[in-house]
């Protein structure tokens, strides 16, 4: 069963304070969350969030299509290695 | 011809044969679907032995090869999971900006205030951006590769600069 709509996106607590705050400066700074559960809001888009893996943080870069996705969906708890010599191709963004 | 690792590309694996006259089925690791589709020639192995083409298809999602000189399937089954390779000459062409992912490692990372933060020793995808592990171990960084964070790169030069603030955090 979905989520009710009347109580909106669930976000954590704290996460929504640090975003709240990190929207109100112009200074840049990577947020640390550990709350994978948390919902990609509007507010965040543009906004650099390091989720935690279960063993470190990983920076997530939030864009436009990510909103409504939970904040885990972007930071994988396994990693499959495959071949390191691989036709593998990666850009910045 | 060159025969060291750095002269080849891996763009597959043989996981098995299919069929009765020794089509060989593929597990690629290639980002683009239609890498197959044109080959001339693949070099199998880690003595890259030179097989011609003869013909590839699509089954179910999955690459099917038909190699000059392998007929039967107790030849493909006699191969193994060897590595199916092409020349590094032969790489997919990337569009501007674009970078094979074995290319950066080893870049050096710094900062625009001239602090050496450490080489690549690994890519993670995520979905979103692509993410640099930078350093080894427990003293490794992972910085995110964004226009907003990476000022400049240059996987020749094998040197990347990046904006001090990606090293900053709010806990």
């Amino acid at each position: 069963m979905s989520r009710s709509v009347k109580k909106g996106p669930y976000i954590e607590a704290s996460l929504a304070k640090k975003v709240s705050a990190a929207t109100r400066t112009t200074e840049k700074r990577i947020i640390k969350t550990w709350s994978r559960a948390s919902t990609i809001i509007p507010d965040m888009v543009g906004l650099t969030i390091a989720v935690h893996d279960g063993r470190r943080h990983v920076p997530i870069f939030i864009s436009e299509n990510m909103v409504g996705h939970k904040l885990g969906e972007f930071a994988p708890t396994r990693h499959f290695r495959g071949h390191i010599k691989g036709e593998r191709s990666g850009a910045v963004r | 011809m060159d025969r060291t690792d750095d002269a080849w590309m891996v763009i597959g694996e043989v996981a098995g044969a299919f069929g009765v006259r020794g089509e060989i089925k593929v597990s690629s690791f290639t980002d683009f679907p239609d890498r197959f589709k044109n080959l001339k020639a693949v070099y199998l192995g880690a003595d890259r032995r030179k097989h011609d083409v003869v013909r590839s298809r699509l089954h179910q999602g999955r690459t099917l090869l038909q190699l000059d000189g392998i007929e039967t399937p107790e030849q493909v089954t006699a191969l193994g999971h060897v590595d199916i390779s092409v020349p590094r000459t032969e790489a997919m062409p990337l569009p501007d900006g674009a970078y094979y992912l074995d290319d950066l490692l080893g870049v050096r990372v710094r900062t625009t205030e001239d602090v050496d933060v450490g080489p690549i020793t690994d890519v993670l995808r995520t979905g979103s951006n692509d993410v640099w592990v930078v350093g080894h171990g427990k003293q490794s960084v992972l910085i995110p590769a964004i226009t907003d964070a990476v000022q400049e790169l240059n996987v020749e030069a094998k040197y990347a600069v990046i904006l001090p603030w990606v090293l900053t955090s709010v806990e």
